[in-house]
């Protein structure tokens, strides 16, 4: 009986004992399986996808070789080549370069008003003209033009001699009502209104000229207008005067990136001419006089002057009709080109720099993509450069820019939220608290169980020595 | 004698050292816009504002009024439309709770509708979002949204953001629904600046502990105006009976009276706006964050970011086809 006690007693610690050590199991399998399987899981999906991008290594000596003064190196080739300079040596004598130094200085002096102004296009070499004819007042006249023809015979052809540099489109329209913001004041010496020249930033009247209709402008294009204002009967005739205090011989101004302006002035500016009601076509000579004007002002929108420059010494092959001349197409490629391997490197440096420091913005694999691409044409671009193949230069650093510019402008390229670590706490808190307070609470009660059992064994060590040693 | 001697001395020394600083600034070879700064002239080209009202709901009124207010103002001082991104969180002019229909007001005495003609707004509704407010500053946009939508600034623009809503401790709520954090704001603009999306930008802030949203900015040449401090709330000025709410706040109240004063040719500076704002007056602490300007604070002019420049090239020469 006291045997079978004895016995079962043993048997009950020994189950207690088998459940204590399963508990134990139990709690370390899945303290384990969070720690070893959950964590990771949970780190790998809550971790916003990051393609890494291929490593720049953009030491500024990478840098593309700065294309000097591009006017100046194609006059040069083409003046030692009809002086008969030696094949082999391309560089002309030291006396003659002085020479030429000094007579093309008046040259390079073209684009020194623009510092380092971008070209007048879009991103991706695209510019859309448009040009608009600006009726003050109808009441007075109402003048049309016959633009059709002109985009026909003039635009098409500077259009084709441009389209290495730039792609440019043209559209037109006609506006009524679009007076000009300036009150210009009477002169009787010139017996005309006269706008002065510090009067004329103020010319152009957003309010009420509404140039910027076109539906082929979306997105990061450019927009170049070209306006042509015909004043109203009690500003007609209307003059531009120079900063000199002269009158313009052309009645027009450009600004920067945004276009020109050009006067055109009715003939016998009384109220008299327009007895017959319904408009009036703009002759044809004097339409081509105005275009004229605004050809020589998209040359200097383009950074050359209005009309090619020549001296005594230095003849140029005239541009003629087409509006650009093929040296001058050739000087604007290699600026282009040089201009847009720099604009690529750039882009690509800020974007790198950017997702480094911001560790909360996805980059889809498609951006790395693009870096990738984007890289290896600025690299073609610059080999081709410095072979001299300026042409395959160009589409190349056509291609790295517009990779670049597409990776950096990238829709999906949002670090959108930053997320602050009590946000995380915020958010993850009440799906785990559940589950740990749990797995907690089971941890403690073992780590309890297990030092108040190995307390128990050393207590009754102590005892049994105890007695071992009082027998 | 003495001190007319004394005076030319004086003006020998002082041209002596004029020549002197000439030689030195040209040895060292300062490109304009290291010697722009020095001067503490802006160069840039171009001038863009960005005006966001992020609130919506009738009882806001005053936040559209004050955005309309400066929507005015800059468009007086010459920024043109297309050079405005406005974005206005909901429609008051419009409001079934307006008496007066298809008219905003920002002060009881109705002298002037602020939605008279020529208003375009670009973001309206529930366009006004976070992401969108981020996505004009950063320019990545769906390649569908039209040019009108778009900051398309360059290295050469100054941009004048100016924000009014309901904002708390390092943050600006939008819509009720969703906020944006210093730390959001300070990311777009260093990515403005990494893209060269602006030459110096100003931005100001008439919400609560407005000031608090500029702690993380971290972006040169940025200046930026808060219109309270942390734990302190920016008030309206007044309640216009008719209408039935405020129609405008205390900051924006004291900013546009300054503005009026001004033309597109004023020479006043940051520094003189600065001064106009008094605790008596808006009940709280209107404070600047200037660290971050390349240039002295004093020398920034309210028509650097207020007005517009352009620059203007006369064609001399006819070309000849």
């Amino acid at each position: 009986m006291d045997a079978g006690g004895a016995k079962s007693r043993n048997d009950a610690i020994s189950a207690e004992d088998m459940t204590r050590d399963s508990g134990r199991l139990v709690v370390a399998f899945i303290v384990a399986i969070g720690l070893f399987s959950g964590l990771p899981v949970w780190w790998k999906t809550t971790e916003v996808h990051r393609a890494p991008l291929p490593k720049l290594n953009l030491e500024p000596s990478h840098n593309p070789l700065p294309v000097h003064s591009p006017v100046i190196v194609s006059l040069v080739l083409l003046l030692s080549s009809t002086n008969g300079v030696n094949e082999e040596d391309r560089r002309p004598p030291s006396r003659m370069l002085e020479k030429l130094q000094q007579s093309l200085s008046g040259l390079s002096k073209e684009r020194s008003w623009r510092p380092s102004g971008p070209m007048p296009f879009a991103a991706d070499g695209s510019a859309l003209l448009s040009f608009s004819l600006l009726n003050a007042d109808p009441a007075d006249w109402v003048f049309d033009w016959d633009f059709a023809s002109a985009e026909e015979h003039i635009f098409a052809p500077l259009v084709q001699a441009i389209s290495p540099v730039a792609e440019l489109a043209v559209e037109s329209q006609v506006l009524y009502y679009a007076r000009s913001q300036v009150r210009p004041t009477w002169d009787p010496q010139h017996q005309a209104y006269i706008v002065p020249h510090s009067d004329l930033p103020f010319f152009v009247n957003s309010h009420e000229w509404h140039l910027d209709t076109s539906v082929a402008s979306a997105g990061r294009s450019k927009l170049l207008h070209f306006a042509v204002y015909v004043p109203a009967a009690d500003e007609c005739p209307l003059h531009f005067k120079l900063p000199n205090g002269k009158l313009s011989p052309t009645d027009g101004f450009t600004v920067p990136s945004w276009g020109g302006v050009v006067v055109w002035n009715p003939p016998q500016c009384s109220r008299n001419a327009s007895s017959d009601t319904g408009p009036r076509t703009i002759p044809s000579s004097e339409l081509r006089r105005i275009l004229a004007i605004q050809i020589g002002q998209l040359r200097t929108l383009f950074g050359l002057s209005a009309t090619p420059k020549r001296s005594a010494e230095v003849q140029t092959l005239s541009p003629g009709p087409k509006g650009f001349a093929g040296w001058e197409v050739a000087a604007l490629l290699r600026t282009r080109s040089s201009d847009d391997t720099r604009e690529a490197l750039s882009t690509l440096r800020s974007l790198s720099t950017l997702v480094s420091a911001l560790s909360n913005m996805v980059v889809h694999d498609s951006i790395a993509d693009q870096v990738t691409r984007a890289l290896a044409a600025a690299g073609e671009a610059q080999t081709a450069m410095l072979a001299g193949s300026y042409e395959a230069a160009a589409s190349a650093a056509r291609n790295a820019r517009a990779q670049a510019e597409s990776a950096f402008f990238h829709p999906t390229l949002m670090s959108l939220l930053y997320f602050p670590s009590e946000h995380h706490m915020a958010i993850y808190m009440p799906l785990f608290l559940p589950v740990l307070v749990n797995v907690c609470a089971a941890v403690c009660r073992e780590a309890l169980r297990w030092g108040r059992g190995r307390c128990r064994r050393r207590l009754s060590e102590t005892l049994s020595r105890f007695k071992r040693n009082q027998l | 004698m003495n001190i007319s001697c004394f005076s030319y001395q004086l003006t020998y020394a002082s041209l002596g050292l004029f020549l002197l600083l000439l030689t030195c600034i040209d040895a060292a070879q300062v490109r304009p816009s290291e010697a722009a700064e020095w001067l503490g002239v802006s160069n840039h080209t171009n001038n863009w504002a960005v005006l966001v009202d992020t609130s919506r709901y009738w009882f806001n009124y005053r936040h559209i009024a004050n955005t309309l207010s400066l929507y005015r103002t800059v468009k007086r001082l010459g920024i043109p439309d297309d050079h405005i991104i406005l974005m206005l969180a909901d429609d008051m002019a419009c409001n079934p709770r307006n008496t007066y229909a298809a008219e905003v007001f920002n002060n009881e005495d109705h002298r002037l509708n602020l939605y008279g003609e020529h208003i375009e707004v670009d973001y309206r509704g529930y366009e006004v979002t976070v992401e969108n407010f981020l996505r004009v500053l950063t320019g990545r946009h769906d390649p569908a949204v039209p040019r009108s939508k778009r900051l398309l600034t360059d290295g050469g623009s100054n941009v004048l953001v100016y924000l009014t809503g309901h904002g708390g401790d390092e943050f600006l709520k939008f819509q009720d629904k969703e906020q944006v954090q210093a730390h959001d704001l300070a990311d777009a603009l260093q990515q403005m600046h990494q893209k060269q999306r602006y030459n110096e930008m100003l931005i100001i802030a008439d919400t609560c502990q407005a000031f608090t949203l500029f702690n993380q900015l971290y972006s040169p040449n940025v200046v930026a105006i808060g219109s309270s401090l942390k734990d302190e709330s920016s008030y309206s000025h007044h309640i216009d009976t008719r209408v039935g709410v405020a129609v405008i706040d205390r900051f924006t109240y004291e900013l546009l009276a300054f503005m009026e004063g001004l033309a597109t040719a004023s020479t006043a500076t940051l520094r003189a706006l600065f001064d106009v704002f008094r605790f008596e007056s808006l009940g709280s602490h209107v404070d600047k964050r200037t660290d971050l300007l390349r240039r002295p604070f004093n020398s920034v002019l309210v028509t650097d970011f207020f007005g517009s420049v352009t620059s203007v090239y006369q064609t001399e020469e006819v070309y000849v086809l």
